[in-house]
């Protein structure tokens, strides 16, 4: 499933928080969007599936617009993983989960619906904390839970906003590791935010860096990851080195800001 | 090998869950067995004494008149005429409580807040001060002034809210601080008339803010009844998107629900089924906000279950306080407002201390 953006742009009252945005994901692509604080990342994510209504421009699904979809088919093609989750009451990680079948069942959930939630559990390996409280999770365990809520929708597009931001190493590979593997096998598209360049490179089929509300670059890691764009984007200067399978970045220290036009 | 693990691991979670959907069921059903039960008790308590058996006749007789059951006329007047309409006002309003309550706090995501936390009980109570203190009302006439205006004023306090958080965006902290302002200000101006009322009517005043039970007939009965069950049951069939609005708004989006729509409709039946209650009872408090919480301990917060189960709760909660307030010192009586918060208060504050890491974590 393929999603092309079209001259978006979102305004917050005056301010622009995305302007002129134009990029495609294909299908079974990952797509990283990376960039500073403030960016913008997260409001594109949250264009996407219309969780905010874009000023101008267009998104597309295979060739259709969206602002023309129902939003229970949107919610069969798009699963979204928020940054921050509060659940304000008590949850299992079972009913959490479940929450993802909302777009296919009625008032009650027949057993073929529970069946790819049990499946579900396993594959994420949560299945021996399914009556658990989803609060007293750990931070990757609740991740994993999300993404689990998120990939039961059995969507087309996953959109992760910052799905490693509170976990510690092993659990930032595993979470990434389990995402992976379950979009190969399915071949679903995925957007999400990141921030760590790294995971980025390692994880991702393409970046797009973003910097002050506009996309200033994207391609594939090798391509992008250079001193230069790090300098650009974030001003700072950094090592990149291409040792590895992936370009790895070692960031030295803050530069004066460069101005946006230098990188073209 | 694998796939034996994987299967051996399904079947656990097929039995897990299995499990937990039987006691979703089996505590509604036990409940409701106690509650006739308690109700059968209930009636043959109180000031004037006649025996269990006696109320299990006079409800035979009357509900199943060819099996030739007689009771005696003083149990059957003070059976249908005096405690039924009493007991059963008492599990309806509880019910009719627990089930906004539950509502409310699922549209807020918030365990704190309750229909009273947008106006409605400081909106009625205004209401029913201005009648009985000015004697006028938006319904002009005789019996129904109090109620008229209590109704009104209780409605008219929750669309205000609604409206002020319009301006906003109606997300929950808007409402919640949108309904707190209304609610001083309506306390105020109830203070007022207060101050203004003679002896009599400020004792009127008074009473009705207590809350009380006392003056049920089967008339009021049937219309709190009648608007119980045409709300609850479209709750209840929200009962998803509540669920979904619990983990946020944006989520409850992007699994294709339209949070504010729902928000509103739940908010409106809600405020629709307090304001029947309270304009009829006066202000009893505490049983929207306890019985959902007790519930959810029970049965866990997934709102399919929560609303029914808590509705059964709430009635159990609210006939228990008002025997206890009708009987323990009887003939003299505790208003039913005063004993709910007696039991609502250390309650919740029990809740609150042991449950604290659960809901705020």
């Amino acid at each position: 499933m393929s999603i092309q953006v079209d001259n978006l742009h979102f305004n917050y009252g005056k301010t622009t928080v995305l302007g002129d945005i134009t990029l495609q994901v294909t299908d079974g692509e990952i797509v990283s969007l990376v960039g500073p604080n403030g960016a913008g990342k997260s409001t594109l994510l949250k264009c996407m599936n219309r969780i905010l209504k874009p000023s101008r421009g267009t998104v597309r699904v295979d060739g259709q617009d969206i602002r023309a979809m129902e939003m229970k088919r949107m919610a069969r093609l798009f699963g979204y993983v928020p940054q921050t989750t509060i659940s304000a009451f008590p949850a299992t990680v079972f009913d959490t989960v479940l929450l993802g079948r909302r777009p296919y069942v009625g008032w009650t959930v027949g057993d073929e619906h529970r069946e790819i939630v049990y499946d579900m559990l396993i594959k994420m390996d949560l299945d021996h904390l399914a009556l658990r409280q989803f609060n007293a999770l750990s931070g990757g365990e609740q991740q994993r839970a999300l993404i689990a809520r998120a990939l039961v929708q059995e969507p087309r597009v996953l959109l992760l906003d910052e799905p490693t931001s509170n976990l510690d190493l092993k659990h930032q590979l595993e979470v990434l590791d389990h995402v992976v593997d379950i979009v190969k096998q399915k071949g679903v598209s995925v957007l999400m935010a990141i921030h760590d360049l790294n995971l980025a490179a390692q994880y991702s089929d393409r970046l797009v860096f973003l910097k002050k509300s506009r996309i200033v670059m994207s391609g594939t890691p090798a391509e992008t990851l250079l001193p230069r764009t790090i300098r650009t984007v974030y001003d700072v200067d950094a090592i990149v080195n291409h040792d590895a399978d992936h370009p790895h970045i070692v960031p030295r220290r803050v530069v004066k800001e460069t101005p946006l036009q230098m990188v073209k | 090998m694998l796939d034996m693990q994987t299967q051996a691991k399904t079947d656990a979670l097929r039995k897990a869950d299995a499990r937990e959907r039987r006691k979703k069921i089996l505590f509604p059903v036990f409940g409701l067995v106690l509650l006739s039960f308690f109700a059968v008790l209930a009636a043959s308590w109180g000031a004037a004494s006649i025996t269990t058996m006696d109320v299990v006749r006079s409800v035979l007789a009357k509900l199943f008149p060819f099996t030739g059951i007689k009771a005696t006329p003083l149990a059957d007047t003070i059976v249908w005429n005096l405690r039924l309409p009493r007991i059963a006002m008492a599990s309806v309003a509880g019910a009719g409580f627990a089930v906004s309550g539950a509502a409310m706090q699922g549209i807020m995501r918030n365990p704190l807040v309750s229909p009273f936390t947008i106006g409605i009980s400081s909106g009625a109570g205004f209401g029913a001060s201005l009648a009985i203190v000015l004697g006028v009302g938006v319904f002009s006439g005789g019996q129904y002034l109090i109620i008229g205006n209590a109704f009104f004023f209780a409605l008219l306090a929750a669309g205000l809210v609604y409206g002020v958080a319009r301006f906003r965006g109606v997300t929950p902290e808007t409402l919640i601080l949108g309904g707190i302002a209304l609610m001083y200000l309506f306390s105020a101006s109830t203070s007022m008339l207060q101050y203004l009322a003679s002896e009599q009517q400020l004792q009127g005043v008074v009473f009705w803010l207590f809350g009380s039970l006392a003056s049920a007939t089967w008339q009021s009965l049937a219309v709190v009844s009648l608007v119980f069950l045409l709300c609850c049951p479209l709750i209840v069939k929200y009962a998803w998107d509540l669920n979904a609005l619990a983990t946020g708004d944006e989520v409850a989006l992007s699994l294709g629900i339209n949070a504010a729509r729902v928000r509103l409709v739940a908010m409106i039946l809600a405020s629709l089924i307090t304001a029947t209650i309270i304009c009829f009872t006066g202000i009893i408090g505490f049983v929207c906000l306890v019985a959902p919480h007790i519930t959810r301990m029970v049965i866990g917060s997934d709102h399919r279950f929560l609303i029914p189960f808590a509705a059964i709760v709430g009635a159990l909660l609210l006939l228990a306080a008002d025997t206890a307030g009708r009987t323990l010192f009887a003939p003299a009586e505790l208003p039913v407002g005063i004993v709910t918060a007696y039991i609502g208060v250390p309650m919740f504050l029990y809740l609150l201390i042991t449950r604290r890491r659960q809901y705020f974590q």
